[in-house]
Parts: C-alpha cells; sequence; structure tokens
C-alpha cells in the first residue's frame, strides 16, 4: 500500500503538467487509470510514462491557449499563411531571377550567374512543402519544410547582424509551424479571396522592389526602407479589408516580426558590409529570439492528438 | 461551434489516425471508462496500439472538442472515479466515414490480390 502511495504521489507531481482545469476534471480518473496500468510493485513511473503524460499535459495546454486566447482566427490564420506566404515567396524569387537576367542583359556581367544560383533550390524549398500539404501529405510536407527552416536559423544564429536571413528563418520557421498546426493550405485556399491574392501578390512583388533597389544601388537604405514600410502598412490593410477580420489581424500578427526585419534589413543593406550595427544586434536578441521561441512553442505543441510514436510501444 | 465547422470540411477528408480511429472504435460498442478504453484498443489492435494514458486524455480532450466524444457518467470504484466517455452522433458519423474508407479501399485490394492471384494460377498451369 505505501509502496502504491508513493507511485501515485509521483503520478500526482506530473500531473503538474496539466492545466488547473484539466486537472480539476480529469486528475483524479487519470490517476486511477495510471495506478490501474501500473506494473505490481512499481515505485516510480515509467519514463516513456511520465514523458507521454508531460506532452500530453503541454498539448491540452497548448490547444486551450490556441482555441481560447486567440480563437479559431489562429488555424485560420496559419492555414492562410501555409498557402499564401510559399506563392508569395516564389513570387518575390522568380521577380529575383528576372531583375538579374535584365541586369545581365545590360551589363553582360557574368558573374552575376552566381547571384541567380540559389533560385532553383529556394523555389524547391517553397514549392515542395506546398505541394505535399495540398495532397494531404502533412507529416512529408512539415519534414520538407524543416530543411529551409534550419538552413535559415542556422544562417541567422551564424551571422545575426544580417536581419535579411533573421528574416528568412522566422518566415520558414513559421511555415514549419503553419504546415504542423493548422488545417493546411486547402483550408488556407478557401479563406483566401480572389482580392486576398491580389494583395498577396502584390505586397510580395512590391515588398522586394525596395531590397532589389538597393542592391543594384537604385535607391538608399533609408529611402528603400520607408518604401518597403508603405507597402507593408498597405498589405496589412488590404489583408483586413478582404478576409475575415479576426483571421487576417491574426495574420497579420505573425507576420510583425519577420516584416520587421525586412524592414530593417533594407533598411541596413547599403551598409551590410561595413559589418553588424547596435539596430542589428539589439533587433535579434529583442524581436528575432522571442519570436523564434514562440513559433518553435507552437509547432510543437499546437497540433495535439494521439501520436503513433508515443501512443503505442510494441 | 466556429471550431466545429472550421475543421468539420478539413477534418472529415483527412483520414482518421489509427489510435484515433481505435478509440472512437472502442466507444462504438458502448460508454467506455479511460482504462477500459486503453484496454479495448490493445485488444482490438492485437495489442499493436497501446495507448498511454497522457495520450489517450490528450486524445479524449480534441475529440471532445470537436464534439466526436462526450463524457457519459461518473461513478466511484474502490475509491476512485471513474468517468465514462460515449461518442455523440457526430462522432458514429466520423467513425462510420473512416470505416467505409477503409472498407472500400480493402476491398479494391482484395479483388486486385484475387485476380493477381488467378494470374499467377493461370501462368504456372
Amino acid at each position: 500500500m505505501t509502496k502504491m502511495s508513493a507511485l501515485e504521489r509521483r503520478y500526482r507531481r506530473l500531473l503538474a503538467w496539466y492545466p488547473a482545469q484539466h486537472r480539476h476534471a480529469h486528475g483524479e480518473e487519470m490517476i486511477g487509470v495510471l495506478l490501474a496500468s501500473a506494473q505490481d510493485g512499481q515505485r516510480r513511473p515509467r519514463l516513456p510514462d511520465a514523458l507521454d503524460l508531460a506532452l500530453g499535459g503541454l498539448r491540452i495546454r497548448a490547444r486551450a491557449a490556441l482555441a481560447g486566447r486567440f480563437g479559431p482566427g489562429v488555424t485560420d490564420a496559419l492555414a492562410v499563411y501555409s498557402r499564401a506566404i510559399p506563392v508569395m515567396w516564389m513570387l518575390i524569387l522568380l521577380a529575383w531571377g528576372a531583375a538579374i537576367a535584365w541586369g545581365m542583359l545590360r551589363s553582360g556581367a557574368p558573374g552575376a550567374f552566381a547571384l541567380a544560383a540559389p533560385i532553383v533550390p529556394l523555389l524547391l524549398c517553397a514549392a515542395f512543402p506546398l505541394a505535399l500539404a495540398w495532397r494531404g501529405r502533412r507529416a512529408a510536407a512539415v519534414a520538407v519544410a524543416l530543411l529551409p527552416a534550419a538552413l535559415f536559423t542556422c544562417v541567422a544564429f551564424w551571422a545575426p547582424s544580417s536581419g535579411l536571413a533573421s528574416a528568412d528563418s522566422l518566415f520558414a520557421v513559421l511555415q514549419v509551424v503553419a504546415l504542423a498546426a493548422s488545417p493546411g493550405p486547402r483550408r488556407g485556399a478557401r479563406v483566401m479571396t480572389r482580392w486576398t491574392w491580389g494583395v498577396v501578390c502584390a505586397a510580395g512583388l512590391a515588398g522586394a522592389i525596395p531590397l532589389y533597389a538597393i542592391i543594384f544601388g537604385w535607391m538608399s537604405g533609408g529611402a528603400g526602407a520607408l518604401a518597403f514600410a508603405a507597402v507593408a502598412l498597405t498589405a496589412a490593410a488590404g489583408l483586413l479589408l478582404t478576409m475575415p477580420k479576426p483571421v487576417a489581424a491574426r495574420l497579420i500578427a505573425m507576420l510583425t516580426a519577420p516584416v520587421y526585419l525586412s524592414g530593417l534589413a533594407i533598411l541596413t543593406a547599403d551598409q551590410f558590409i561595413a559589418g553588424p550595427s547596435g539596430l542589428d544586434i539589439a533587433s535579434f536578441a529583442i524581436v528575432y529570439v522571442p519570436a523564434l521561441v514562440l513559433a518553435v512553442l507552437i509547432a510543437v505543441l499546437g497540433r495535439a492528438g494521439p501520436r503513433r510514436r508515443l501512443g503505442q510501444t510494441g | 461551434m466556429y471550431r466545429l465547422t472550421v475543421y468539420n470540411d478539413d477534418v472529415s477528408k483527412q483520414t482518421l489516425q489509427e489510435p484515433t480511429f481505435l478509440i472512437l472504435t472502442a466507444l462504438a460498442a458502448g460508454p467506455q471508462h479511460g482504462y477500459g478504453i486503453m484496454i479495448d484498443v490493445a485488444q482490438i489492435s492485437g495489442d499493436r496500439v497501446r495507448l498511454r494514458a497522457g495520450t489517450l486524455y490528450a486524445a479524449l480532450d480534441r475529440l471532445r472538442g470537436d464534439g466526436l466524444v462526450d463524457a457519459d457518467r461518473e461513478e466511484i470504484v474502490d475509491g476512485r472515479l471513474r468517468r465514462y466517455y460515449r461518442l455523440t452522433p457526430t462522432g458514429s458519423r466520423r467513425l462510420a466515414e473512416e470505416a467505409e474508407r477503409l472498407r472500400a479501399n480493402a476491398s479494391v485490394a482484395t479483388s486486385r490480390l484475387r485476380k493477381l492471384a488467378a494470374g499467377f494460377a493461370g501462368g504456372t498451369a
């Protein structure tokens, strides 16, 4: 009896992973289930059971947070993100390719090929997960989307002065979150109207222009950042006007950190060679790191449900 | 309700994960308590799927949120609370759809395998 009590005490301690409300409603029955499935003479929770309890508790907390605090608009906003952002990315990359081709035609510089080389793998990184998710292969889509996310995040940590890498990293990590924690791009396509598509495509193309203009030396960083801010604000207004407002508001909130870092990258693009500025480092610490942590937490906890890996043995 | 309308069209097209399918199947026999569901799921799956308590309660929380499962009644056994869960009409409809989908797939596979076997038999004769 004492042995069972020790086990029960330890199980009760593990229930701290669950929200108080869930513990209050289901704590006693869970203890009953845990003790009934324990082996004779068992004194401590087994590690897989302890991990399973912790993960189950975190999932329930995350679901409560997502459904209660933010409302179902969050999952729809993520669904729109999973559909719209890869398309926007591809447009930006194609515009980049076109700009380079045009620059090459004008200057005849063969070195520009090196600038165009990453376009193809980056296009694939955007298109492949989207195509997999569209066909309902969610796990595969998430796995493939992890590749660019990991790559950009490594670059962002390696060179925190590059706001662009930090922005790319957040965009890519959010795409993983969007694929993992939302009903997916098909749902996103249903939420988006034709006008939303117009806003997304126009914002992608217009937002990329200042960056290219600075790189090609046609614009100063300050002017580019102002132009980018104007595009971002217009796009935000466009999203609010063309989609259900709760979804648009949440999508805008998700995009704030990566868009801010993109703007910062544009602002400092012409001094990029000179090395990191105080502003870059501060933004990395204040904007990038918390945004990344939040995104990863939502990714890990957002989509709750039984997982074979955790839910079964043997 | 908004949550349901959000998810219904997408979730109903998605295939149920096996543990979810098995939990709903366990409850199709009638209301069961948590430990009963765990035992039943192991039995139905020939001991292949063994749910742990954390996974089971996270799944029940989600299934209740989606309106597929609901609490039925409570009883005290040996001083411990047991809560029984039951399928809702939405839950039985969802399970029926999934069972039909699996049955259709299985019947195509079986009929093709039969033809294949007949082909082999014809080839060797």
